[in-house]
């Protein structure tokens, strides 16, 4: 086993290992997905070899090689129905067997989207517990290089972070990542006093068709059996949220505006000195914060994909009151194939921080520092109006349904008003015991005037905003379609056909979805 | 004791170098002895020193900030009335401030009132906790974190805690 985490660990960390032999690079040089029956020619180039190398191929899975060079390949998808989608073509060099490149291919049936993957509020992984406005989906996690995958639920849907986490008890075996050979570990101090912490491991990722070679991924709750640094926790003081029962689910992926979690505030600061509560590089007991560059970052998996790399749609149908279950779809890229269009969408670009405008015309507040996140689990703002729930509850239980009436502004002063009602929480809960999606939960999010906006005085648009909307996500740096500003951005429009995974569906199996977030 | 903050300022400057001296020999000493809220003036430069962070002041009517800015790029405000005491800080930046050193002796009731708040099926993104002798606010994720904490009963006559931000 250890030696075969070594060879893993050998292509792991950039998918081209770089030996003395030379660096094997191919092209396409991606993850990627095909139907079946299609076939794909692979390029090799091995540079620095001295002297010249080829490659050998190999393959990992369904289909066949045929006409293999020392520079080229052609593979071919299965005719027949695909047992098992996972696939690796493998080019070693003919020098320095540890000197090679692979292509994970995930093979898609004919009439599936390789873009469209479900995803549902359907009250989360853990027994017993129903966790509402919580969208999760499944993601394949393989070890790099390998047909040895592990299909994960129950991870939740998060547009407001980037970077995909996972429990390790819910991980298969991967190597461990590095930068400069020095092992990778993470702390993500969240603002309700827990922390995310564990190792950074690499694995290729598999979502509907889309696939992500050697991606950095945060797995929690481990780090070479170091102990968590001080920095992260506060000395003790905060408490972890990498368990199945703090976090609701088995991993949250993280689709955000940004394509690195930390970025370069973790890359270089000029001092010297790399921030706490960041990146770590454990060994022994010893846990130092360190540097780590852009590239080797927890990333955002879109900004990996090959195509459908600028962002996310998220699609949630509308619905009439509380719900056990609401099955929606998320559908990767925007702009690059027919079911991703902006269309008519309004485009409102936020700042650097992900931050834009909500004015609230009940209270007269402009909150600067609005915020839109899959992630949340409810409408978050501040109304010194709307009583809170007694105890510890997170949100307003006013004595009757309160409309309320917000208005979005974007950077680039697009506008939309929004009219929601509020509905008392601990009412809404005890009258629909199981129910997983609320259109009308909302909580408390700061008190009073809040002048400027700054601080916590913010407007969370939480899940129940995605209901009834077609909700784009566009990614910082990406390229962005036509007419579209660059991103960060979100848009919606609020009608919408659901997408389907499967490319038939006729316009009578799709359903017309009206605004409404009542 | 009030006075007006001209007078202040006028003190600050007379006694600045033996002020400091002495606050950096008290922060070597006992380091844990100074926490920026409800303390006095002094636990700002004690905050700036821990942070090994740069500092600027600016005077608004009846009090005065201090923001300190960490070389990790965060900035924290501490909020001084004439009384010389700190009634409230706030934050921002790409990652959360060591909100045991700005919070002081509120960081045990705060840490308690946080477990209190995270029992419940609380939003992970943030925590608002409103109680006699505390009141903070916390948002944000990875690359923008913000918040503020404020003492009601520490706050100068006809200053609003939203002004602490």
């Amino acid at each position: 086993m250890l030696s075969a985490i070594a060879v893993l660990c050998g292509c792991g960390s950039s998918g081209n290992a770089s030996k003395t032999g030379g660096s094997v690079t191919l092209t396409p040089n991606t993850g990627l997905s095909m139907f079946q029956g299609s076939n794909l020619t692979i390029q090799a180039r091995v540079d620095n070899a001295s002297p010249d190398a080829g490659v050998i191929w190999s393959l990992s899975g369904d289909g066949a090689l045929v006409n293999p060079t020392s520079t080229s390949v052609t593979y071919i998808a299965p005719n027949t129905t695909i047992a098992n989608a996972n696939v690796v073509v493998t080019a070693t060099s003919t020098t320095t067997p540890s000197s090679q490149s692979y292509i994970p291919i995930t093979l898609l049936p004919l009439g599936t989207y390789a873009n469209v993957q479900p995803i549902s509020v359907d009250g989360g992984p853990v027994s017993g517990k129903v966790f509402p406005n919580t969208a999760y989906t499944t993601v394949t996690v393989c070890a790099p290089g390998t047909t040895t995958c592990q299909a994960i639920d129950g991870i939740i849907v998060d547009t407001g972070s980037s970077g995909l986490r996972i429990l390790a008890s819910a991980l298969p075996d991967l190597p461990t990542a590095t930068a400069d050979g020095n092992p990778i570990s993470e702390c993500v101090q969240l603002p309700d006093q827990s922390y995310l912490w564990g190792d950074l491991v690499t694995a290729d990722i598999r979502i509907a068709g889309e696939v992500s070679r050697s991606l950095p991924i945060h797995a929690l709750t481990t780090a070479n059996g170091a102990s968590v640094p001080s920095g992260c926790t506060d000395n003790g003081a905060r408490t972890n949220r990498g368990t199945q029962a703090s976090l609701h689910a088995n991993g949250i992926l993280g689709l955000g505006y940004q394509p690195q979690d930390c970025g370069g505030a973790c890359a270089s600061n000029g001092t010297g000195t790399a921030p706490e509560a960041a990146y770590y590089t454990c060994s022994g007991s010893s846990c130092p914060a360190t540097f780590v560059p852009l590239a080797q970052q927890i990333k955002n998996p879109i900004v990996t994909f090959l195509n459908d790399n600028n962002g996310v749609v998220l699609q949630l149908p509308g619905l009439p009151g509380p719900s056990p279950t609401l099955d929606g779809v998320m559908t990767f890229g925007i702009g690059t194939q027919g079911n991703n269009q902006l269309g008519s969408a309004t485009v409102f670009t936020v700042s650097a921080k992900g931050t834009f405008t909500t004015n609230l015309a009940s209270t007269g507040q402009s909150l600067t520092s609005s915020v839109l996140s899959s992630g949340a689990r409810a409408l978050f703002f501040p109304d010194d109006d709307l009583p809170a729930c007694s105890g510890a509850s997170p949100y307003f239980c006013p004595a009757a349904s309160t409309p309320i009436s917000a208005v979005q502004v974007g950077a680039n002063a697009a506008q939309a008003t929004i009219n929601f009602n509020v509905d008392n929480a601990v009412t809404l809960f005890a009258g629909n015991p199981g129910a997983a999606a609320f259109t009308t939960l909302a909580g408390p999010n700061g008190s009073g005037a809040c002048a400027t906006g700054t601080g916590a005085c913010q407007f969370i648009w939480g899940l129940p905003f995605f209901y009834g909307r077609t909700v784009y996500t566009a990614i910082n740096g990406q390229t962005m379609p036509m007419n579209a500003p660059a991103a960060p951005w979100f848009a919606y429009t609020t009608s919408f056909s659901m997408n389907s995974v499967h490319a038939q569906s006729t316009p009578g199996n799709q359903r017309e979805m009206n605004r409404d977030t009542k | 004791v009030t006075r007006n903050s001209s007078s202040i300022r006028t003190w600050e400057r007379t006694r600045w170098g033996s002020l400091l001296a002495a606050l950096f020999l008290l922060a070597a000493i006992i380091p844990h002895a100074f926490g920026a809220l409800g303390g006095t003036l002094d636990s700002v430069q004690s905050d700036q020193h821990r942070m090994m962070a740069t500092i600027k002041s600016a005077d608004a009517s009846g009090y005065t900030i201090h923001e300190i800015t960490t070389p990790a790029g965060i900035v924290v405000r501490e909020y001084v009335g004439t009384s010389r005491r700190v009634f409230g800080v706030a934050w921002e930046g790409p990652f959360m401030p060591d909100l045991r050193q700005i919070l002081g002796p509120y960081f045990k009731h705060f840490a308690a009132a946080a477990n209190a708040k995270r029992g419940s099926i609380a939003s992970r993104n943030r925590l608002v906790i409103s109680e006699p002798g505390i009141v903070l606010e916390s948002t944000g994720h990875m690359r923008a974190y913000s918040g503020r904490a404020y003492d009601p009963g520490l706050l100068p006559e006809g200053i609003h805690g939203n002004d602490v931000r």
